[in-house]
């Protein structure tokens, strides 16, 4: 009995390294390679021993040889991505709370086509949409790009808020509606915070891909209005591809997503309606 | 031909970082004896089921130990114990035959093909699922599939039978003829049931004996007989009953070498225990406790009787549930059932109560416990 | 505290229900009680007067207001829901305090009349939990707290209050309500699947099932002259048996003929004139048949019958015994106030009364008598 207990606790231990090790591998790798000097990147074996420099880091800061600027692309990245998803956020709830208690003629087909948007892959819009911002003069201007991640973010937002709320019993908001509160308190005060979960972790899940947008970026911006993304591609000069410098801006663009994602955890899991209903 | 002993059985779960520990079982210690039906009857969560599944070998008490005659089968694998079970919902494999289903614990154990053949007809006979030995057992209404459950379990001829709540999941009409059957069963067969239930009725029907357990504790072993007129704590008598025993607050009082029991808040009632005082000293409150059924009522005044105003009357054609307001704490309800006649006070009218001695039962307060069970 | 009138309320929900012509009053001051098989339309009707739902077509009154397109805080009705919709973000302080603020009363009137019901319904320990926190019985004290703390509405809807606790603490749930009731004096609409229930609490008794009233009345009306079939079963504390067969005329005599036993009821000759030659369904309520153990001697008196059958099975449920008889393949449920126990298989004698018999026409399920 003892024993076998024992051999089963090694098993797991052993497979559980295995997998993270799978999983975590590329990432560790790129933040050892950002505290690697140019030499020890290049070994044929990689080095697991060395010293470490911050230089990388300094050099995407200040006095980097490439086009890419690290402090404008951070700010930028940061700037549009938290603007299009706090206001993609607020839009879609709104819309997904309509969808999940108004009855009206042709919602299925509304939310269908709504969802549809996502199907789409963005290759295919990305050349009018190129088009359209150039001649209206949004192209490289922020108002241009956060536009476009509101518009990419909603489906999404729209489609999991929905769900979140279907969830929650009708009875919550009549309740309320008896008690007799406006829509809007309804919504803010009585649904929105029993859907908080839900929300969280649609915020999350939009920040993040948002975040890591790279095809529009790259068409729709000019090195003004760069993100992180498309800075990292530019950490190159003429002779040479600079490693360092993009493990470095990795390291950098995991930060608040990694902060986010700690920050949120413990609301991400589900719970919070029980009690709600018996 | 098995008795059954459970000492000192206990079960914790333990906590985690979310859950706190909880003791499911603690201190269960009876012996439940061989060839007799003993049920388990308490509410949602009282541990029933877990001393079930420690009976079964599915999981192992945390402590304690739990012998099947004189042998020490605490940590034994249920395929050991020669007992089988049969869970609320029944379990039938649903691409098989209802033959094959019945013949599956046989083909476990390795009998040979005629046995088994025997040994299905006569238990297919006996439960009279004969007609469709041949059917899949897939789309069969939820009371054939409990009756192949049962099959299945007793096909073996087990030792020990154990039941967890199995008719609590079928309509009341196959419920009733179910029950039948397993009357039957438990009344040929060489086995010890066990009887887990939440539902009195079944429990007081079916049973020899019935464990009343509340929050892991058994509250009482005895007969229902037993359970029904001397329940052991306060709990076991508003829990059985339908309604329970009402249960007064009062206090005892000793007046020229005479000691009375008077109900708190209402005067001049008192019943003389004289000849229990030795039992109630040592109490500090005292609970008593009288059946709705065992209740007088009267619309006139009679000599040590509550009065009360009568709040709502539920008639059911040959007898009335009355609820009465009184002074009486902690409950001022006191509920009386009696028989429907032209005497029956109106709504809101005043009534008076009379509890017959002989039906009055004292509990301690603090503990629960019986102390006296009066008599003439 | 106003009267109800609810006036040809037609409303389509979906393919499995539709309300069909409901009108009904309830009476100001009493507890109207909509008694329905799940799904029968009582809740529906609830939302419709709450302003929840829309009428399809039809008028709903309150006093003196046509309130039919009020919005629901137009209305001045408060509800109670079966799912208790209790806000699982909020203590139960602002569950309760929840309509007051609706109202912009000032903070210390609130905190007041919060505490003021709390007391009232037993719950005060518990006004700063959150309702996952809280057993069963508490959190259906707050959902009823948060119904009545507004203390201006004209009409309280009760949604299957009861209907999420247990048996043992809906029993005595029942009297603190009905006690309630009568201290609060308003009017109720009180909606309930169970019919021990609804005739306990009803002033007025509405029986629903498809989305059509079958009956209204009293209780105890409805209990002794059930329109037809449907109603003589639902209603009541148990099943009642029935017996299918047909009324003859041999001589002077009427006669009812069924599969298990053949009844003089001559004594009924005007109710069931119409009826001579046609079949019949016989009613017995378990709960006025009796069981006899001993043979009868010869019959005493025209009134009582015997049947002779088998005990088939028997339960004990609580205080009573069920003992189900069997006589001709047909078992027959027979309720006992006591506690008595059988060998299953004796030979036992059905006794009842002519006077407790129902009889219903066997096509149409109307009640002859």
């Amino acid at each position: 009995m003892k024993t076998s207990a024992f051999i089963k606790f090694i098993l797991v231990t052993l497979i559980t390294l295995i997998l993270i090790a799978y999983f975590d591998l590329p990432i560790i790798v790129m933040i050892v390679t950002a505290f690697k000097q140019r030499a020890d990147i290049f070994t044929p074996v990689p080095k697991w021993i060395f010293t470490p420099t911050i230089k990388n880091f300094v050099d995407i800061f200040v006095g980097t040889t490439t086009m890419a600027e690290g402090t404008l692309a951070i700010q930028n990245s940061l700037f549009f991505v938290t603007t299009s998803t706090v206001i993609a956020m607020f839009i879609g709830s709104l819309a997904a709370y309509g969808f999940s208690r108004f009855k009206f003629f042709g919602r299925e087909d509304l939310i269908f086509f709504v969802l549809a948007q996502r199907f789409m892959p963005g290759i295919v819009i990305v050349l009018p949409m190129f088009v359209l911002y150039s001649s209206v003069g949004l192209r490289g201007t922020a108002l241009g790009l956060i536009l476009l991640y509101i518009n990419s973010a909603l489906p999404f937002v729209i489609w999991m808020m929905r769900s979140f709320f279907d969830e929650i019993p009708r009875e919550i908001d009549e309740a309320a509606r008896l008690d007799g509160h406006s829509w809007f308190t309804i919504f803010i005060k009585f649904v929105l915070p029993v859907a908080r979960n839900g929300f969280l972790a649609t915020f999350l899940f939009s920040f993040i891909f948002t975040w890591g947008e790279f095809l529009f970026a790259l068409i729709l911006t000019t090195p003004e209005s760069w993100t992180m993304p498309i800075a990292i591609v530019n950490s190159r000069v003429s002779s040479e591809i600079l490693w360092g410098q993009i493990a470095a801006y990795g390291v950098i663009s995991i930060i608040p997503v990694f902060i986010i994602a700690i920050a949120l955890q413990k609301y991400l899991v589900r719970g919070m309606t029980l009690g709600a209903v018996k | 031909m098995v008795k059954v002993v459970l000492e000192n059985v206990g079960k914790v779960f333990k906590g985690s970082k979310k859950a706190k520990e909880t003791v499911a079982v603690k201190g269960f210690t009876a012996e439940f004896p061989s060839n007799k039906v003993v049920g388990i009857l308490g509410p949602s969560g009282c541990g029933k089921t877990t001393t079930l599944r420690a009976i079964a070998g599915l999981d192992p008490p945390s402590e304690g130990k739990i012998y099947f005659e004189d042998k020490d089968v605490t940590y034994l694998p249920p395929i050991e114990r020669d007992a089988a079970l049969l869970f609320q919902f029944a379990v039938v494999y649903d691409n098989m035959t209802v033959f094959d289903n019945l013949a599956f614990p046989l083909m476990v154990k390795n009998i040979n093909k005629e046995e088994i053949n025997k040994r299905v007809k006569e238990t297919a006979e006996f439960l009279g699922l004969s007609d469709i030995l041949k059917k899949r057992a897939k789309g069969l209404p939820a009371s054939i599939n409990q009756k192949i459950a049962l099959g299945r379990a007793i096909i073996r001829k087990p030792k020990v039978l154990l039941l967890d709540e199995p008719l609590s999941s079928l309509d009341p009409e196959s419920r009733l003829y179910l029950r039948r059957e397993l009357k039957k069963v438990i009344r040929s067969m060489d086995t010890t049931v066990v009887y887990v239930t939440h539902d009195q009725s079944e429990a007081m029907t079916l049973c020899d004996k019935i464990a009343v357990m509340n929050e892991g504790k058994v509250h009482q072993y005895d007969t229902p007989e037993n359970i029904y007129l001397n329940p052991a704590t306060t709990f076991v008598a508003w829990f059985i009953g339908e309604p329970g025993m009402n249960l007064i607050d009062c206090s005892m009082e000793a007046s020229e070498g005479k000691y009375y029991i008077k109900i708190d808040g209402v005067s001049d009632v008192s019943f003389e225990v004289s000849k229990w005082s030795h039992a109630l000293k040592e109490s500090d409150k005292i609970v008593l406790g009288i059946r709705p059924e065992f209740i007088t009522i009267t619309k006139t005044y009679k000599k040590n009787s509550i009065a009360g105003k009568c709040l709502v009357i539920e008639s059911f054609g040959s007898f009335a549930l009355l609820d009465i307001l009184t002074n009486c704490s902690p409950n001022n309800i006191i509920k009386v059932k009696t028989p429907l006649s032209d005497d029956l006070p109106k709504v809101d009218g005043d009534v008076y109560l009379t509890f017959p001695p002989a039906y009055i039962r004292l509990f301690d307060k603090k503990s629960g416990e019986l102390r006296v069970v009066m008599t003439e | 505290m106003a009267k109800l009138v609810v006036e040809n309320v037609t409303k389509k929900y979906g393919p499995a229900l539709t309300l069909e012509k409901i009108s009904f009053t309830a009476e100001e001051g009493q507890i109207t009680v909509l008694l329905s098989p799940p799904n029968g339309g009582k809740t529906g009707i609830c939302k419709i007067v709450a302003g929840l739902d829309e009428v399809d077509s039809g008028k709903v009154y309150l006093g003196d207001r046509d309130i039919t397109d009020l919005e629901p805080k137009e209305r001045r009705v408060s509800m109670m829901f079966q799912k208790l919709a209790l806000y699982p973000n909020m203590n139960v302080f602002e569950n309760i305090a929840s309509p007051l603020k609706a109202l912009h009363l000032p903070p210390s009137e609130v905190i007041n009349q919060v505490e003021a019901i709390a007391n009232k319904m037993k719950i005060s320990h518990t006004l700063y939990r959150k309702p996952g926190t809280l057993s069963g019985g508490e959190r259906q004290r707050v959902a009823l707290s948060r119904a009545l703390v507004k203390n201006n509405a004209d009409l309280y809807i009760l949604d299957e209050p009861l209907t999420n606790l247990d048996a043992k603490i809906r029993a005595s749930m029942r009297a603190e309500f009905k006690i309630l009731q009568k201290e609060i004096n308003q009017t109720m609409l009180y909606a309930t699947p169970d019919p021990i229930e609804a005739l306990a609490l009803a002033d007025k008794l509405i029986v629903l099932d498809k989305g059509k009233i079958i009956q209204q009345g009293t209780p105890e009306y409805i209990y002794r002259n059930p329109i037809n079939k449907f109603v003589a079963t639902f209603v009541g504390y148990y099943p009642i048996n029935l017996i299918e067969g047909s009324i003859i005329e041999k001589g002077e005599k009427i006669i009812l003929q069924t599969n298990l036993f053949e009844i003089e009821i001559s004594k009924l000759r005007d109710s069931v004139k119409d009826h001579i030659n046609s079949k019949v369904t016989l009613g017995l309520r378990p709960e006025l048949l009796n069981v006899v153990k001993k043979e009868p001697k010869v019959q005493e008196s025209l009134d009582l019958f015997y049947i002779k059958g088998e005990v088939f099975e028997f339960e004990i449920r609580g205080s009573d015994t069920v003992v189900y008889v069997k006589i001709n393949d047909q078992i027959i449920r027979v309720l006992e106030s006591k506690i008595t126990k059988y060998d299953i298989g004796i030979k036992v004698w059905l006794q009842f009364n002519l006077k407790d018999i129902y009889l219903f026409d066997a096509e149409s399920g109307l009640l002859i008598r």
